[in-house]
């Protein structure tokens, strides 16, 4: 699920939106409902002065004079606004005419002096937000100080519909808001995703065989991705190539001993005539298929390829030689600097470095060394080549057998043995995938092979 | 000596194991891993050769499961894959030496005698024991370098013998690295064959190069006479 990335931005956009607009939402219908309560209160306050300042407390009959009202509400029943006055047994002295056949409940004893906000129902169930004073009344009468409850109630209807309107407004702006913002979200990521979309659309053309390489501009961030695909898709096609070369020549190499083979069993020699006689293009067969194959094998240097480290590679290949050359008795060495680094494939490497000492090994009387070290580079700032130099004591070859011997592989038109296939292989890696130089040198005390290669 | 052919190319293990026998091995053949594992962990084998690429178990797992066993004795591969990275492989896994494919049978029975040589810990051709002289290359005898006649089986006898010369080899140990099957086994052969080397390596009977170690088996008396490497 969520495989693309736009629909994870998107979810991810959308949760944090939604949260933050809740939360919001909360906050606000709690402080809305705050201070309409607060109004309330206070309205209810002010007409609990009212009453005070209208009462006549002295004067049972007749406690409050309605005429003298202000507002009028109080006198029109089923209102929503109630007034009423309690002596201290919960006695009704006084209640407004908008409490006609209602009644509200008596608070209960209260301390002096303090005003109770409190919520209550009428016995008709209407809701109500009551305020209720309890006044110590000093009367006429010397006996000292009664308490009285003034008590003023509002019904909670219009306190909810405003509350209830002012969430419908809420909600319809956080809503328009909500969606506003995810539709910038969604512009900001079409725009901000549309390299990867391009990349995607690029990769299809060439896959699809309209395109060769990734062409467009690209931000920074994707320039090196599209860079490495080029380069990728660049050593894809050298290799390519390296294969069709490889399998053209194997065809066209394979074609002559075949030929050679068919005239022969037609010719219908016998049996001892026609082993002799496919010796040779059998041989022949067999190196022409070694040499063209390690020939496509040949990896090359690539501006992917991981850096291997040298001296491993080295250790592995003297340890599997001695193995090898066990009852030679011949004394394998190798050394590399720890921080040699081949910059191509390991494949290669142990192709130049295996078949030099594998053929050193076969010439050798007593010892092969192979001695690998680190060049500088072509240019400053650039990697280090790598100097391979195997050197053997055998018999040597005589100067003109050089040349002769490095062209064998290339020519193959003989049966290989020692010096042959294994330096023409060598060779064709060297020169051709890395554009380094092998060089053979030889006299009395014994054979060097040098391998130079420079990474680009 | 009793050498193990693994291969799964039909007429390339016929091929091989006739060209074995007819240098004087004893044969056992193996056409797929898991008939080369049991033969292998089974038979008392001096050599195995593996091909690498064998349908069902592997020959790098097939060496694995051998050396994981304890088995030691060497491990010539045969590989169509002619890599560096697959040569190394192979003797890193446990593997003595590598012939790729296709390969000269003569060259894969040098190998093998190397090999052979090798785990015994012969560094040469010749078996030099006292004053005798054993060629494994052009399977010759020679006494004070006078040159001996013997026989293909007397010279696998020797072979055997002198290859552990100064041990004691038992009748058993001699019949089963010489014979690929138990009907074959007939201690009296051997006894027959004992008695024809004596008198052809020591006819004034004043060297005694063969020993009777009674109720144990033979030995060749003479301890080899080169420094021996291992």
């Amino acid at each position: 699920m969520l495989s693309s990335l736009h629909a994870r931005l998107l979810v991810v956009a959308g949760v944090v939106l939604a949260s933050f607009l809740g939360t919001a939402a909360l906050v606000l219908d709690h402080g809305f409902r705050d201070s309409a309560r607060d109004a309330v209160q206070e309205r209810l306050k002010g007409q609990i002065f009212v009453l005070l300042g209208l009462a006549d407390l002295d004067t049972p009959a007749r406690v409050l004079n309605d005429a003298l009202l202000p507002d009028t509400s109080l006198a029109t029943p089923e209102s929503g606004h109630y007034a009423q006055i309690h002596d201290a047994d919960g006695r009704v002295l006084w209640r407004s005419r908008s409490m006609l056949g209602l009644a509200i409940q008596w608070p209960g004893e209260r301390a002096a002096g303090n005003f109770v906000f409190e919520e209550a129902i009428s016995s008709t169930e209407e809701p109500l937000f009551c305020l209720s004073y309890l006044v110590q009344w000093e009367t006429r009468d010397k006996a000292g100080a009664r308490p009285y409850t003034f008590q003023s109630c509002e019904g909670r209807g219009a306190f909810d519909a405003q509350v209830l309107r002012f969430q419908h407004r809420m909600w319809l702006w956080f809503g328009g808001l909500a969606a506003f913002l995810l539709l910038i979200q969604l512009v900001i990521l079409r725009w901000g995703l549309g390299p990867l979309r391009q990349i995607a659309s690029e990769l299809s053309a060439i896959e699809a065989g309209d395109k060769q390489t990734l062409s467009g501009r690209y931000p920074r961030e994707l320039q090196a991705v599209a860079g490495n695909l080029n380069a990728l898709l660049a050593a894809r096609d050298t290799h390519l190539q390296r294969y069709r070369n490889a399998l053209g020549d194997l065809a066209h190499s394979l074609k002559t001993p075949l030929a050679v083979i068919r005239s022969t069993l037609e010719r219908g020699a016998g049996a001892g005539n026609i082993a002799e006689a496919l010796r040779e293009p059998v041989d022949q067969l067999d190196a022409t298929i070694k040499y063209q194959l390690q020939r496509a094998a040949t990896a090359g240097r690539s501006a992917l390829s991981r850096p291997v480290p040298v001296a491993p590679v080295l250790d592995r290949l003297v340890a599997s030689l001695r193995k090898v050359y066990h009852s030679r008795e011949i004394e394998i060495s190798g050394t590399a600097p720890g921080d040699a680094m081949f910059y191509g494939d390991q494949g290669d490497l142990m192709e130049i470095v295996g078949n030099l000492a594998d053929n050193a090994c076969k010439w050798a009387r007593h010892e092969v060394r192979v001695e690998i070290s680190t060049t500088p580079p072509e240019l400053p700032g650039k990697r280090p080549g790598l100097r391979i130099r195997v050197h053997d004591d055998g018999p040597g070859l005589p100067a003109g057998k050089v040349l002769e011997v490095m062209q064998r592989g290339a020519r193959l038109d003989q049966s290989v043995e020692g010096h042959g296939i294994g330096l023409a292989t060598v060779r064709e890696i060297v020169e051709g995938a890395y554009s380094g130089r092998l060089s053979l040198s030889s006299d009395e005390a014994g054979t060097v092979a040098e391998a130079n290669i420079t990474f680009a | 000596m009793r050498v193990l052919v693994v291969e799964d190319e039909p007429q390339l293990l016929q091929g091989l194991a006739s060209s074995l026998r007819n240098e004087g091995f004893a044969v056992d053949v193996a056409a797929n891993g898991r008939d080369g594992l049991f033969a292998g962990s089974e038979y008392p084998i001096d050599l195995a050769v593996v091909d690498l690429g064998l349908p069902d178990l592997s020959g790098t797992e097939l060496i694995g499961r051998w050396r994981a066993e304890g088995r030691t004795f060497p491990v010539l591969i045969l590989t169509a894959r002619g890599s560096w990275e697959d040569k190394v492989a192979g003797l890193e896994l446990g593997a003595d030496d590598y012939l790729v494919k296709p390969f000269h049978t003569q060259e894969l029975i040098a190998r093998i005698r190397a090999l052979l040589r090798r785990s015994a810990g012969w560094a040469e051709s010749k078996l030099r024991c006292g004053p005798y002289v054993l060629d494994t290359a052009s399977k010759s005898l020679a006494r004070d370098s006078q040159p001996i006649e013997i026989t293909a089986f007397e010279y696998k006898v020797l072979e055997y013998l002198m290859m552990h010369a100064g041990r004691v080899v038992s009748k058993t140990e001699l019949s089963e690295h010489l014979y690929e099957d138990d009907g074959d086994r007939d201690s009296n052969v051997l006894e027959v064959i004992i008695g024809r080397l004596r008198r052809k390596l020591d006819p004034d009977r004043e060297l005694n190069p063969v020993e009777t170690a009674r109720g144990h088996g033979y030995r060749f008396r003479f301890e080899r006479n080169q420094s021996t490497r291992d």
